[in-house]
Parts: structure tokens; sequence; C-alpha cells
């Protein structure tokens, strides 16, 4: 079907089908592009990995900045994407008056098993086009960390980031904005299985 | 790369609409699961419409109803608004459902910018709810598809007919149309 002419949602109308209850508990949804998406079933090793970020980045961090965890961030009038981890500006309120958007994010962590095709085509330019410094995807599936960073646009409208490292599960990293804080990977990732 | 999306269901969509998030003057339909924009009023597609409504009135007389781009409800995720759909007679004129498809007896798309969504999406669409006889009138090219056998894969049968020739629906077999009289008089 021609995308073009599917109705796109903005984010006011997809709020008020959350209001209307018209998604389910399980319903694990977010807004891209105006269409609602499912989000991929919930592995272990997925899980697994995200216990530990939690916990080391919450080290890490401390009150440095606000640390969300599959919560919203409004990129656009019709993108409201639920990342694994975005890490915000503390705000006084906590976002009781609204999301995080794009300015507030200083960068967004996926942890990708099944998800990973979609967090490398579809995520990867919906962050770039927000101006989202710096990304980083856990690709449980090559065993291995991506980050991106340096946001850039062509002049046919595509959206990418210049930089791509490749830093491997035994590693550590040094955490964009806060460079004296390293998180080591070999604390988060999960064994490989094979 | 195919997104997962999350199909709105008929009960979904009639949601939307009571809650004021779809404009009722907003021209959409619901196809298998997405809400799509229908294309705009043009008056070439407006006059074909009101061509075939004449001919099929004509011939059919009061035998059956006919609905013009009013919702038929295919199954629990689709709810298309053809241009024309010959439906059975029904005591409340549907006043407590929309018909499904077992209720029709043909459905009539008159494309004009919307060919190739008439012919492949919108006909998948119909044959899969087992609607017997669909037919697009092609007012560019001056042809008529005729598009029957339906299956879960599609039509199994398509016949393109020309301006000089004749059709009648199966369901009416003596109400013989001629195509050219459904397509405007050549200047």
């Amino acid at each position: 079907m021609v995308l073009a002419t599917v109705k796109r949602f903005t984010t006011a109308e997809y709020h008020q089908l959350t209001a209307l209850a018209f998604f389910q508990e399980d319903d694990r949804v977010e807004l891209i592009d105006g269409q609602i998406v499912e989000m991929a079933a919930k592995g272990t090793a997925h899980e697994t990995c995200n216990r530990r970020l939690m916990r080391e980045l919450l080290k890490l961090l401390g009150d440095r900045a606000t640390l969300q965890n599959q919560s919203p961030i409004v990129l656009s009038n019709q993108s409201e994407p639920e990342p694994d981890f975005a890490i915000v500006q503390n705000r006084a309120d906590d976002y009781l008056s609204g999301h995080p958007t794009a300015a507030d994010v200083i960068w967004v962590i996926e942890v990708a098993d099944s998800s990973l095709g979609y967090d490398q085509a579809v995520k990867l330019p919906l962050y770039a086009q927000a101006g989202i410094a710096d990304y980083w995807i856990f690709n449980l599936v090559e065993g291995r960390i991506e980050t991106y960073s340096e946001p850039y646009q062509t002049a046919e409208g595509q959206f990418g980031y210049r930089v791509t490292r490749i830093v491997l599960p035994n590693e550590a990293i040094a955490l964009p904005r806060f460079a004296d804080s390293t998180l080591d990977l070999v604390k988060v990732f999960p064994p490989q299985t094979h | 790369m195919v997104l997962e999306l999350r199909l709105l269901t008929v009960q979904d969509y009639h949601r939307l609409t009571e809650a004021g998030i779809l404009d009722a003057e907003e021209r959409v339909e619901l196809i298998a699961g997405q809400i799509v924009r229908m294309a705009a009023k043009e008056t070439a597609h407006s006059a074909a419409v009101t061509r075939v409504e004449l001919l099929l009135r004509n011939c059919l007389g009061h035998q059956l109803l006919l609905r013009l781009q009013d919702p038929i409800q295919l199954d629990n995720y689709s709810e298309p608004e053809p241009d024309i759909a010959v439906v059975k007679l029904e005591p409340r004129y549907y006043e407590d459902h929309h018909p499904k498809p077992s209720d029709v007896y043909l459905v009539i798309e008159v494309a004009d910018t919307t060919l190739q969504r008439d012919l492949k999406t919108k006909a998948l669409l119909y044959a899969q709810s087992g609607i017997a006889d669909y037919w697009v009138l092609n007012i560019n090219d001056r042809q008529l598809h005729v598009l029957r056998s339906p299956s879960s894969s599609g039509y199994q049968q398509e016949l393109i007919l020309a301006e000089a020739m004749t059709v009648a629906p199966i369901a009416f077999p003596d109400c013989a149309i001629a195509v050219r009289e459904m397509l405007s008089s050549v200047q």
C-alpha cells in the first residue's frame, strides 16, 4: 500500500488513544512517523542486558542525569518512541508536565535482539533526524555494541550518523557527555550463548 | 523494512470516529487494519459514478439496494467505502450493521488516480472476503476490468473490456450494460 495515503497519527491523537484506553496492558506500542508500531516481545537476553545496564548506568550517572527505561520521548509531532534507555536532562518536575523531547535527550540506547533490523533501519534515521547526538545499540545478535554519533542530513532528506564505532563486549566505553565515567561492558553484556 | 504495525480493528476504527480523532470530514476507509485516505472527488470520477448508478438503477429496479461510497464491512480489519456496492435488500436498510460480503452482489470502483490500488490492494481484499463480482472502471484508458472467481490469493479471472463491449452482473445476467455508456462521451 502506498504509504502516502495512510493516515498518520499525531502525538496528540496518540495520547488521546491512550487516554481512551485504546491499548491493552500488554499492547507494547510506540508511535513512529505517525504509525502505531508493535514493539518486539521481551526475550530473556534482552531483559538481562536491560537489568544490568540499569544497575551500571545508575551507579555511573548518579544525580548528574535522569535515566529512563522503555519510557516515551517525543521526537516530533508524529514520533514518540520508547527506547530501552534514554538518558535525559534532570528536570525539577521529572517530566510530569510532558515527556522529554529530543532537546532534553543526552543519549539513547537500544538493546537489540529480534529488533536489530528495526533499531538499525527505522530507529537510527529517526534519532538522527531528531538530532540525538549519540545513539548506542547493544547488538545481542552479533555480540557487540555499535555507537553512532554526529547526525547528518543529505540533500535528499535522508538521515544517518557519520561516525560508527564497534565496541567489543569485553571492552569499556566512556559515557557521552560524562567522559570521566566508563561503562565496563563485561558487567553488562550477557555471556554469548553460542 | 516492514514495520510490525499495530493493526486497527473495525471496533477501534469506529471508536476513533466517535472520539473525534477521525474527523467526520476526513475521507478515510479502513483497509487491512490501516486507515487510508481516499482520493479527492474529481469531477470525472463523480460523473462516472453517476452514470454507472443510473445505468444500474434502470435495469435493476428495486430488487436490491445501490449504495454509493458507503461502508461495507469485509472482516474485522477492513471497512472500505466502494464507489458503488450493489447489495441485498434489508428491511432496516442496514441500520444496525454495514453490509457484509454475503450481502454484496457486486462492487464497482471508478479508478481515476487510484487504478493500481483498486486493481491490486483492493482486489485482493475483496477477493479474500469472497465478493464474487468486482469491477474497476478505468476512466482514463476507457476500459472496464471485470474480476471474478475470488480466492484467498486474489481473483482467478480478470477480463478487460473495451468500450464496445457489454457486461452483466453475475447475479443479474439480464442486466446488460455497454461499457461505453459508463464512460464519458468522447469529445
